[in-house]
């Protein structure tokens, strides 16, 4: 799979709320520690759920975690 | 005879640029940073275990079959008793996973999420690339084997089966592993 071309925020925002570890972020969206390490590292696009979940864990809107890339 | 052992020998590579062009369709994942280690995930672990006891199972299966030989496997009551206990093992370890696996995937907060999920979902892509060619195999074999006999001796017929069966259970769990070195 080519690298995403959706940028996030998701490593910086879980640093400013309480240095969130990738397994407690996991937890509360219900995925596997696995799935966050590689949306950090953009190599995975989440579904619209899973984003939906993880802007709601951080409170704050979807396209403040998840950005479309300039020319994308 | 000579034709349709070209055909059967086509098909094969046939198969087998398909499976090539798959693998090129969908490219490894690009190289994570050498400093951000990957856990394995609850599926990974799973698929890893089972596809190490099925093949050590096979393994020991297909000795006893090559030290007693096919027919001597079929003959004897008791090689044939433990021959048919290897594959029984096989087929309760992997299907007794499978059927895990799919119980885990159709549950809302199990241990499998989206992703694991759709390597789930496209994994069993293998299991027919694997049995096709596993029976193209055999067929190509008993052709030049029984070509002269006419006939292909039964004993032969159920190795066949059981082959295609394991190679089929197997196929998922290489299936899975496969799909986390791609997505």
């Amino acid at each position: 799979m080519p690298k995403a071309e959706i940028h996030n925020e998701i490593r910086k925002l879980r640093f400013e709320h309480g240095e969130m570890t990738q397994q407690e972020l996991a937890d509360h969206v219900g995925c596997t520690r696995q799935t966050i390490i590689l949306l950090e590292q953009e190599r995975y696009v989440p579904s619209l759920a899973l984003a939906m979940k993880i802007a709601r864990v951080f409170g704050t809107p979807v396209n403040q975690v998840f950005e479309l890339e300039e020319g994308a | 005879m000579i034709v349709v052992l070209w055909a059967i020998l086509a098909l094969v590579v046939g198969l087998a640029a398909i499976v090539v062009k798959a693998r090129l369709a969908v490219p490894p994942r690009p190289p994570l940073p050498p400093d951000v280690e990957l856990p394995d995930t609850p599926l990974q672990r799973t698929s890893r275990l089972s596809l190490g006891a099925g093949l050590v199972l096979a393994a020991f299966a297909c000795g006893v079959v090559v030290v007693h030989g096919p027919e001597a496997t079929m003959a004897d009551d008791r090689v044939r008793l433990l021959f048919t206990a290897l594959l029984m093992a096989i087929l309760v370890a992997l299907s007794g996973a499978s059927i895990r696996l799919k119980v885990q995937a159709g549950r809302e907060g199990g241990m499998l999420d989206e992703r694991d999920r759709a390597i789930l979902d496209r994994a069993p892509a293998v299991q027919g690339a694997g049995t096709i060619l596993t029976l193209a195999v055999w067929t190509v074999g008993l052709m030049v084997r029984f070509h002269g006999a006419g006939a292909v001796p039964l004993d032969y017929v159920v190795l066949l089966f059981w082959s295609c069966l394991v190679v089929h259970l197997l196929a998922l769990p290489v299936g899975i592993l496969m799909g986390y070195r791609r997505s």
